[in-house]
């Protein structure tokens, strides 16, 4: 393949990509000017510096980092996966690895929304934790499954999450977000400010109950390469598998962000015959 | 200003998608994309009065959004570790070149992916030039780099693009999952 055939490989996959909505508006929204900043200013400025008396007062008494958000962070640490290595685990091995680890079946998010691949799945030795890493260019996450009696909560502070016991810790440059639900604790760690690894665990966490999986048959076989495409660029599609043998692709994808019906109009919509099968895997 | 602010907001609108996805190409994560985004229009709409009416502004966009991007780099390259290139360069030395039938086993998302495997620097170099058709000159200029280093970054971008592609479409094939 030479260079012109490349360029336009890459120019024709990357094509037709939509910004993500809430993007798109808060850029613009930025843009606009602030009728009340001054206000908001000098209102900001006294909360900081309530806030910081406070951290000041606080910070005598702030307890030491407990031994579980310790053991993940030093474990997060320790692992060489960075964000250029090579992923080395499919999802369906990273599925099976954290399901023999944790004894249980467990979906792990795939967290492609965010920009994060699944890079690999182990048990940590120190700890026999299974240990999901998520990574892009600059920045990797940990994903710990454990236990719930092992997860120590002291330090932490609660965060606000309906229907989800979640807290937050910070160590250094490090932020942690532990949940626990139905017999199950996980640990997130990242290299990210709290309120932002809050949300990436948190909208993970939710997205778990939101999946559905359907399956669309195909009704032309030659379709489906550009079935896969369009589906590839569909906003809430987590996932798709094509099965070409059968004419069948199955799609899973985030019910928040698209319904199966959404998805049916708009291939129809782009001129493909796929339909939905008259059941649904899960 | 409200003239220039909302012909600057029209003009940003038309080009978002571009913009964004560049953003992401480079930085290879949606959170910076945004920030990279959101920086750049913020720069782009102080310096809209220097914006030549009737010229691209995609283009003059795409090199105030490439300045921002690669302060970002430089500021999180001492943060970072140290970087896979002699791995990656193993690889593309050590596989066949791409046949055009791996073609078939490709979808959008492979390409994107092996987009994100390269290095920081000659992602930037290739996502510049053959995503945004910026000639080398011009991403030379954007990204601060001599020509010299533009030209030599594509070229090893390139050819290391074409080995994570090849590799990726030989896995695919060995598991029959390609898509014809």
């Amino acid at each position: 393949m030479n260079d012109d055939e490349l360029r336009r490989l890459l120019q024709t996959s990357l094509q037709g990509r939509r910004t993500p909505t809430e993007a798109r508006e808060r850029v613009l929204q930025n843009l606009r000017p602030r009728t009340k900043l001054r206000i908001a200013a000098a209102a900001a400025a006294a909360l900081l510096l309530v806030a910081g008396i406070g951290l000041a007062a606080g910070w005598a008494r702030a307890p030491r980092t407990n031994p579980t958000i310790r053991r993940a962070i030093e474990q997060h640490m320790l692992s060489q996966v960075f964000g250029h290595a090579a992923v080395t685990s499919t999802p369906r091995e990273i599925a099976q690895t954290v399901s023999e680890v944790s004894g249980r079946d467990i979906h792990m998010p795939g967290m492609r929304d965010g920009g994060f691949t699944q890079m690999e799945a182990h048990c940590c030795e120190a700890t026999g934790w299974a240990h999901v890493i998520y990574a892009n260019s600059w920045l990797k996450l940990s994903c710990f499954v454990l236990d719930p009696a092992e997860l120590d909560l002291s330090g932490g502070t609660r965060l606000a999450v309906p229907g989800l016991e979640a807290w937050s810790f910070v160590r250094g440059a490090f932020s942690v977000v532990a949940l626990r639900e139905s017999g199950l604790a996980k640990i997130w760690v990242g290299d990210l400010s709290p309120e932002h690894l809050a949300s990436i665990a948190v909208d993970a966490e939710q997205k778990r109950h939101q999946m559905q999986t359907s399956v669309l048959s195909v009704a032309d076989k030659g379709s489906a390469r550009q079935l896969g495409a369009m589906l590839q660029s569909t906003p809430g599609v987590e996932d798709f598998q094509m099965e070409p043998s059968k004419q069948e692709a199955v799609v899973r994808y985030d019910r928040r962000r698209v319904t199966l019906e959404e998805l049916v109009v708009m291939l129809e919509t782009n001129g493909f015959a796929a339909r939905p099968r008259d059941w649904e895997v899960r | 200003m409200t003239e220039l602010r909302r012909e600057f907001e029209t003009l940003l609108r038309r080009h978002m998608d571009a913009l964004y996805y560049a953003a992401l190409d480079l930085s290879g994560n949606s959170c910076d994309a945004e920030d990279i985004v959101q920086e750049s229009a913020l720069k782009g709409l102080r310096r809209f009065d220097t914006f030549r009416s009737g010229t691209d502004f995609k283009a003059w966009m795409l090199t105030i959004l490439a300045h921002t991007y690669i302060d970002l780099y430089r500021k999180r390259r001492r943060e970072k570790p140290a970087a896979t290139d002699d791995a990656v360069q193993a690889i593309a030395e050590s596989e066949s070149p791409l046949r055009p039938a791996d073609l078939e086993f490709l979808l959008p998302e492979d390409v994107e992916r092996a987009l994100a495997c390269l290095p920081e620097e000659q992602r930037a170099a290739v996502v510049l030039v053959d995503v945004n058709g910026m000639t080398n000159q011009e991403a030379a200029d954007a990204l601060g780099w001599p020509l010299g280093t533009v030209n030599s970054r594509v070229y090893r971008g390139r050819a290391e693009l074409r080995a994570i592609l090849c590799r990726n479409a030989d896995e695919l094939r060995m598991m029959g999952k390609g898509t014809k």
